[in-house]
């Protein structure tokens, strides 16, 4: 009797701890294989942040974040014209770029539509700044197509749906 | 009332014009939501404006001729299966009642599989207390937490510095950019290529160089001086702990990353002292 106690506790811990390893922290190898996928667009990114960093004004600001939504737009791009698409991928980077254009660009934009006069030198400049955002909107949310192997994965069709409401969001 | 609240509570809204007062202060007071709100109107507008196609003739009977027959038939009852008593059964003693016995009878007489249904259960309960219970936001925080973190973080930064007009702002994103390329380094140089872990090394020479030095400069009067002291001195201290695990994690190092990690070193330090100068008001 002892012993079958002792077997089916040996049997409980093993599926304990075999349940437990998802919380398990991520394996150094995986790191490398997202650092190998991303590691151009954050050597990219650091770029855009040292410009965003060195804007000294607030139209300059609105530049660099506007070239900075492009930057994840391009990614978003490459990632949906690979031969296998990757559909965890392309909502990873489609998150990305809805991300920055509601919480950056967007609100730099709001920014600097308050602080610069329409008779200012760059009134002109940041009409065609919001002009060219609208456009980045339009284009992101026409790179994942509504046909084909991404059409029938969830979390792709999940992102395109997010980037066409971020894209009407835009149009306004 | 924060935007996540209110956007949840705008998607629960039957009708999208009738807003509560507080979802109302929330909209008057926050220009994202608004923009959110006005594209569901958008999106709503454009949905009604759909045309919906019109049925064929006879479509509907074409599609309940295509549903397979129902089974009207009733099943056959289902037989008690008899199974020869044990005279030597225990069970027989406790119910004597008859020599028929049904399969449930004759499972429970072997107390073996008394021990393998615990063990079954046992193990499903090891399994379900291991994991939990997963429902979709399990499954959806999952599927974030299998993304690059490096990553996430790294556009979290950019849309901090987007709104960070102040030096100390920015300044304080850039220790954290360090940070982070520092602990993607540390967990990846054993395998990772020379090619790779080089890139961090460039990466993290700008963050540091570029961008925190470039930010420490410009930290100027208008912020506090016991302020700018304690956060030039807290930024040193942690760019001299990076120097110190450079150089260890450089000693056991493969020798793609040996050269980086001590480049990182002599860059954390140089840049540690630089910033307790700063800090001391010896100048930069």
């Amino acid at each position: 009797m002892p012993r079958t106690f002792a077997i089916l506790l040996l049997a409980w811990a093993a599926s304990t701890w075999a349940a437990a390893q998802n919380a398990a922290p991520r394996p150094a190898s995986e790191n490398l294989r997202f650092l190998q996928l991303n590691r151009s667009l954050l050597e990219e990114l650091i770029t855009q942040k040292l410009r965003l960093s060195e804007a000294d004004s607030i139209i300059e600001r609105v530049r660099a974040s506007r070239e900075a939504a492009v930057t994840l737009s391009d990614a978003l791009s490459s990632a949906c014209k690979e031969p296998n698409p990757d559909a965890e991928r392309i909502s990873e980077l489609g998150d990305h770029f809805s991300r920055f254009m509601q919480e950056g660009l967007a609100p730099a934009l709001v920014r600097a539509k308050r602080e610069i006069a329409t008779d200012s030198p760059d009134f002109q400049t940041l009409q065609e700044l919001d002009q060219q955002a609208k456009e980045t909107a339009r284009l992101a949310a026409e790179l994942i197509p509504a046909e084909g192997p991404l059409a029938d994965h969830p979390r792709s069709t999940a992102t395109r749906t997010k980037l066409v409401r971020i894209h009407i969001e835009w149009q306004d | 009332m924060t935007c996540e609240k209110a956007r949840a509570r705008i998607l629960a809204l039957d009708d999208l014009n009738d807003l509560s007062g507080r979802l109302r202060i929330h909209l008057d007071q926050c220009t994202g939501c608004r923009h959110h709100l006005a594209g569901l109107l958008k999106l709503e507008e454009l949905l009604t404006a759909m045309p919906v196609p019109a049925s064929s003739p006879g479509g509907m009977q074409r599609f309940l001729d295509s549903l397979p027959e129902l089974d009207t038939t009733p099943a056959p009852a289902e037989q008690p299966i008899v199974t020869p008593a044990s005279p030597t059964s225990s069970l027989e003693q406790v119910s004597p009642a008859g020599p028929k016995r049904t399969d449930a009878d004759s499972f429970f007489a072997r107390p073996w599989r008394y021990a393998g249904l615990a063990a079954a259960i046992l193990i499903a309960a090891g399994i379900w207390f291991g994991s939990g219970t997963q429902n979709d936001s399990d499954k959806d925080e999952q599927a974030l937490a299998a993304r690059h973190q490096l990553l996430d973080r790294g556009v979290g930064h950019l849309i901090t510095l987007t709104g960070a007009e102040a030096p100390d702002q920015r300044f304080t994103v850039w220790l954290n950019v360090a940070e982070d390329l520092r602990a993607e380094l540390r967990d990846v140089h054993v395998i990772a290529p020379g090619e790779d872990v080089r890139a961090l090394g460039r990466m993290y020479e700008n963050a540091v160089t570029r961008g925190l030095l470039a930010q420490a400069n410009k930290l100027g009067d208008e912020l506090p001086a016991d302020q700018r002291h304690g956060l030039l001195l807290d930024a040193a201290n942690k760019l001299n702990e990076t120097g110190d695990e450079a150089e260890r994690l450089a000693s056991t190092a493969p020798p793609q990353a040996k050269p980086v990690l001590e480049q990182l070193a002599r860059t954390a330090r140089t840049s540690g002292d630089s910033l307790t100068r700063l800090a001391t008001g010896e100048g930069g």
